[in-house]
Parts: structure tokens; C-alpha cells; sequence
């Protein structure tokens, strides 16, 4: 249902097994060059100058690119072509699974095309946001993603409404917020009456009526709950993201947080009231 | 039908999760949850004491996150089969790390009740397969 990778697809459908995913990656970690060897093959820059920036990677947080800029190595336009170069021609895992005998070609365009459809929802369309979150996709994606996976995962409709004075934020009972930190870094809180984040809890872990009401009783579960569609909500907008190579990391949810500063939404939503906060990080 | 089911160990930090997954497993009619753990470092030590037949785990969690317990679990218990679930399954990074250290399958959240069924049913029938040989 949610975001996932194309061997992960074919493992679901029956067509190749963990193994074969394990012997096509190793293909792949043969077959794909580092950027930092794209650019030495390149004559951008030599072994030394590779080695240093590798170096200084493990005292950093940074991808090889970045760093090498900051290093004064390797020029913004010279990244961006390498990292294009890397791209097009890097060896993916459907050509590698073709290549060592695991599936016929034809076989596979017919797969691909039914995983890109199965995958359709997951598409980013294009969502209004305020001036101070333009430019961080990591929020579009968020914003894109929200209404749809609220009707998927809990039947919940939802139309996401005008920005609001953080003065004026509903005193709901629960707040929940993920934060999501790397290159699009983002807190995400939703808060909610306990009608919407009961239902929402309710519909996350499939609880019955009787689990459903000892969740009423405990608001430990209830955070936990609307912290797990976060969580969903949260690791489905990083795999898209990743996809254009914006590598980010999830923390847990928490409870409560501070909304100081960022940006609340009232959201008109078809089981109780909520509202959805961000907060580029 | 071998009387035997399958066993499984479920690994989230998340209550709702557990809930939500060990409700799947029993539906399967093939499987039966055995235990379940908070944290890497306690699916380590109830994998050791249980035996399952499988772990079911998350990969973001707390003190040991899921690779990590990957990792352990498979240096001491490479018997053991092991399904990764989270919701950043659906990044290749994360899933390809998993199944290079030895994971047979990482399933994105939501979980999808009819896959998991169908994993846990193909899991029985190996394990079916191997008793009766």
C-alpha cells in the first residue's frame, strides 16, 4: 500500500526471492562507481583529493558533492553533471535482475508498468504553501500526501483549509508530531479532538470496539496511534524524496510539542477536528 | 497441514503496530504470534529464549533501531528469517540495507493485510516443506 521499491514488488509478486535481490544488488555495488570515482575517471579531480574529501566525510554529516564544494575541489556546476552522469547511467536493479537470467526483459517492462501504476498515488502533485515553506519538498510532499493517505489508511476525508494564527491553535487534546531531519528537514505535528485521533488510532491498528474503547481510557495509546499514521505519513513523503535523491532520516514520534514558530492549518476534516502543523527544521 | 504453525516473534515500538500485525498473523490461520519486543536489543533476547520461526520488525526504533538487531540476529541466528516492516521501507537505501544483511523481505507501512498474509502462508509452506523432508 505504501511507497516501495521495485525489488520489493517483484519479491511480492512471486516473481524472484530475496536472494536473487541480494545477488542483483551485489551486481550493482560492482557495476556503480561512487561520485568521487566518476569524477577521478572524469579527470575532475585526482586520487589525493578523493581520499581527502572521503576523509572528511566521516567527520561530517554531508553528502561527497556538498563537501567537495565546501572543499573548494569541485565547482556547483561540476556536481550537478556528475551527479546527473551517475544517474543516467547507473545500473538499476530491474537491468541487473535481467542481466543475471532472473527475468526475461519483456517480463519486466510489463512489471514496471504495473508497478508505476500501483504507484500513481504517490505521485507529488502541486500544493500551495506558505511563502516561508516554498522550496522545501519535503513539505509539498507532505501536503500532497496527507488528504490522500487520511481516506487510505483511515477513511477519514479531509480538505486542508487556510493558514491560521499559531495565537488561534485549537486546544485539542492530542498533538502529536514526527520530525523528519536532513536535507528537507520538517516537523510535523497534527493535533486533534479525541473523536478524529480515536478514529485514527482506531483505523491504524485495526482495532475492535472493545480495544477501540480501552484506547479511550489510555491516552498513551491514543498518542500512539496517531503517532504510527505520522510515522506512515512521515517514511512515505522520505521515499518519494528519495527518489530525487534528497536523503533524509525519521526520529520517533513524540508528544506535545512546542509550536513556537511555523505554520497551522485548519483542516475541515469528516470524523471530529483537526488541525496539521509544519515547521521547516 | 503440518500441526505445527508458524512462529513468529513481532518487533515495533509502537503498541499500535503490534496490534495491528498480530491481529494479521492470527487472520492467517497459518501462523501464531510467540512474543513480541519494544527494541532491537529485546528481540535479540527474546529470539534467543523463543526460537521463532520469524521476526517481524520494524526498522526505526529506539536504543538498537532494526538494522542493527538485523545484523545481531543474523550473526547468532542465521536460522532464523527475518521480514523488515517500517514506514521508510519504501526507500531503496533502507530496504536495500536489509536485504543485504539478510532479510527475505521489507514491507512498507501501511501494511498491506493480504501481502503479509501471503508471506506468512509462502513461510509456512517452507517450513511445511522442510519437515516433511
Amino acid at each position: 500500500m505504501g511507497v516501495k521499491f521495485f525489488g520489493q514488488y517483484l519479491i511480492e509478486k512471486g516473481v524472484i526471492d530475496s536472494d536473487q535481490i541480494r545477488d542483483a544488488l551485489t551486481l550493482m555495488d560492482e557495476e556503480n562507481r561512487s561520485l568521487g570515482l566518476l569524477a577521478e575517471a572524469g579527470g575532475i579531480l585526482t586520487a589525493g583529493e578523493t581520499a581527502k574529501v572521503n576523509a572528511q566525510q566521516r567527520h561530517c554529516d554531508m553528502p561527497f558533492g556538498e563537501l567537495a564544494v565546501e572543499m573548494g575541489l569541485l565547482s556547483e556546476e561540476q556536481v550537478d553533471y556528475l551527479v546527473g552522469f551517475q544517474e543516467q547511467t547507473r545500473l538499476r536493479v530491474g537491468q541487473a535482475l535481467v542481466r543475471l537470467g532472473f527475468v526475461p526483459n519483456e517480463r519486466l517492462l510489463k512489471l514496471l508498468v504495473e508497478f508505476e501504476n500501483e504507484q500513481a498515488l504517490f505521485r507529488i502533485g502541486s500544493v500551495e504553501l506558505p511563502e516561508a515553506l516554498q522550496g522545501n519538498l519535503l513539505a509539498a510532499t507532505v501536503m500532497d500526501l496527507f488528504p490522500r493517505l487520511l481516506v487510505r489508511v483511515a477513511r477519514i476525508g479531509v480538505r486542508i483549509g487556510s493558514e491560521q494564527a499559531l495565537a488561534d491553535a485549537p486546544d485539542y487534546p492530542v498533538r502529536i508530531a514526527i520530525s523528519v531531519t536532513g536535507d528537507a528537514g520538517l516537523l510535523i505535528c497534527l493535533l486533534g479532538d479525541e473523536e478524529f485521533s480515536l478514529h485514527l488510532a482506531g483505523a491504524t491498528s485495526g482495532l475492535d470496539e472493545a480495544r477501540l474503547e480501552a484506547t479511550r481510557q489510555n491516552p498513551d495509546l491514543l498518542a500512539d496511534g496517531v503517532g504510527e499514521f505520522l510515522n506512515v505519513l512521515a517514511g512515505n513523503a522520505m521515499g518519494i524524496l528519495e527518489r530525487k535523491q534528497i536523503i533524509t532520516e525519521l526520529e520517533p514520534p513524540h508528544s506535545n510539542p512546542q509550536l513556537d514558530s511555523g505554520h497551522l492549518f485548519e483542516l475541515a476534516v469528516s470524523v471530529g477536528n483537526a488541525a496539521l502543523f509544519l515547521k521547516a527544521l | 497441514m503440518p500441526e505445527k504453525k508458524l512462529s513468529v516473534l513481532l518487533v515495533d515500538d509502537s503498541r499500535t503496530v503490534i496490534t495491528q500485525i498480530e491481529k494479521a498473523v492470527t487472520a492467517s490461520e497459518v501462523a501464531e504470534v510467540v512474543g513480541t519486543a519494544s527494541n532491537g536489543s529485546e528481540a535479540i533476547q527474546k529470539a534467543s529464549e523463543l526460537k521463532p520461526d520469524l521476526v517481524i520488525m520494524d526498522i526505526v526504533m529506539p536504543d538498537v533501531d532494526g538494522l542493527g538487531a538485523l545484523r545481531m540476529l543474523q550473526a547468532k541466528q542465521p536460522e532464523i528469517r527475518v521480514v523488515m516492516l517500517s514506514s521508510v521501507g519504501g526507500m531503496a537505501s533502507k530496504a536495500e540495507e536489509a536485504f543485504r544483511l539478510g532479510a527475505i523481505q521489507v514491507l512498507g507501512k501501511p501494511v498491506d493485510d493480504e501481502i503479509l498474509g501471503a508471506l506468512l502462508t509462502q513461510e509456512y509452506e517452507r517450513l511445511a516443506s522442510q519437515s516433511g523432508s
